[in-house]
Parts: C-alpha cells; structure tokens; sequence
C-alpha cells in the first residue's frame, strides 16, 4: 500500500472518531484555507442596490405624486 | 426647443479599487426650504428613486412622518422605506417633484430611477462619448 494511501487511511479514520460538532469545525477550518488559497473564493461580493422588482413602492409613491397635486394643483 | 442639460459620464472607484464609469447627476435636492447639493446615479433599471437615511436626515425630512408600507427589492429589501416628496433641480432646468423611496440604508447611493425620474426628464446615454443629455419631458 502507497504511502499517500495509508496516510489518507489514517485520516479518515481519525476523521471518523469525531463527534458531528468536531467534524463541522474541520470542515470550516478546510473552508477557510481553501478560501484564501483561491481566488475564486476569496473574491468579494458586489453590493446592488437597484430595486429592479419594486412595482409596489412605485405605485405608492405615484399615489403620492397624485395626491399632492390635487391637494396643491 | 426644450433646454437641454449635457453632463459627463463620472469615473468612480470601488471598494475593491475597481474603476467604472458611471452616468451620476449633480442635483439639488430642496426640502421645507433646506437645499442640498448631491449626485444621483441614473439607474434606469430602478422601479423608484431612492434616497439615502442620511441625506433626507440632512434636508429635514421626518422618518415618523413619512409615507409607510414601501418595500424595495434586492439589497434594500432588508431595509424600511417610506415616500418622501422632495424638490429636485437639474442645472438650470426647471424644479421638478420627485418621489423618493426614503430607505434606512446608509451606504446605498442616491438613485433616480423610474418613478418619477425618468417619468420628468428626458434623458439620452451617450456612453461612447462618456456623456449623457437631460431635458425635461414634453408637455402638450
């Protein structure tokens, strides 16, 4: 058996003994490497502001707009 | 012949440094008599101008008494709006009534969107010259 095999093997072994808390704290530590080791995952997110699907809020400031022009023609 | 106001496409930098060149709009936003001078992004895909917390703060406006029940989409989705009617001037064209989605977002810039922006000016987007056109909008 390869070396690479037997380590790998003794990994998952140990791996296996963890309860689930330990197994989600290895997972996030793995996360967090690999993040900073990839750009793709490191790469920011871009904020968007633009309220594209606002039909609500446009027809209540369009019931503003009308109602201030009757009240001030 | 309309007036026509004729403005420069502004280069902006992101927070990750990033440059882009963006359509922003010196306006003068008037309120009760405060007046303010800020730059609004055009944003034709917006359904509805926005208005940042701190700049309707700046010119007096009373988030209590404020037009509830506005929900915005995307980013601002997570943040209250309410309707404010605020006085916008564009260069030396005519005052015109804008309805803002008044958000208590922070950091979200000024935008001039749909309702009612685009519903008072006409505007043309030159970008291959960097340069964009307002007029206000025909009356018959």
């Amino acid at each position: 058996m390869r070396i690479d095999q037997m380590l790998t093997d003794v990994l998952k072994q140990e791996l296996d003994k963890l309860n689930r808390a330990e197994k989600l704290r290895v997972v996030q530590m793995l996360v967090e490497q690999l993040a900073q080791e990839e750009e793709l995952l490191t790469s920011h997110e871009y904020e968007i502001w633009s309220p594209y699907d606002a039909p609500g809020a446009a027809a209540i400031l369009m019931d503003m707009l009308e109602e201030d022009r009757r009240n001030n023609g | 012949m309309a007036d026509v106001a004729r403005f420069a496409y502004t280069a902006v930098r992101n927070s990750l440094g990033e440059i882009a060149m963006r359509p922003i709009l010196p306006v003068t936003l008037s309120y009760r008599g405060a007046a303010i001078e800020a730059q609004g992004l055009l944003d034709t895909g917006a359904d509805v101008n926005v208005l940042p917390y701190s700049l309707g703060i700046s010119l007096g406006g009373d988030w209590d008494q404020a037009r509830t029940g506005l929900r915005l989409s995307g980013n601002l989705a997570q943040y209250e709006a309410r309707g404010i009617l605020i006085d916008c001037i564009v260069g030396s064209l005519p005052p015109v009534q804008l309805a803002f989605a008044w958000t208590r977002a922070e950091n979200v810039p000024l935008l001039l969107g749909q309702v009612n922006f685009f519903a008072e000016f006409n505007v043309c987007f030159f970008r291959a010259t960097n340069s964009f056109e307002i007029s206000p909008k025909l009356t018959p």
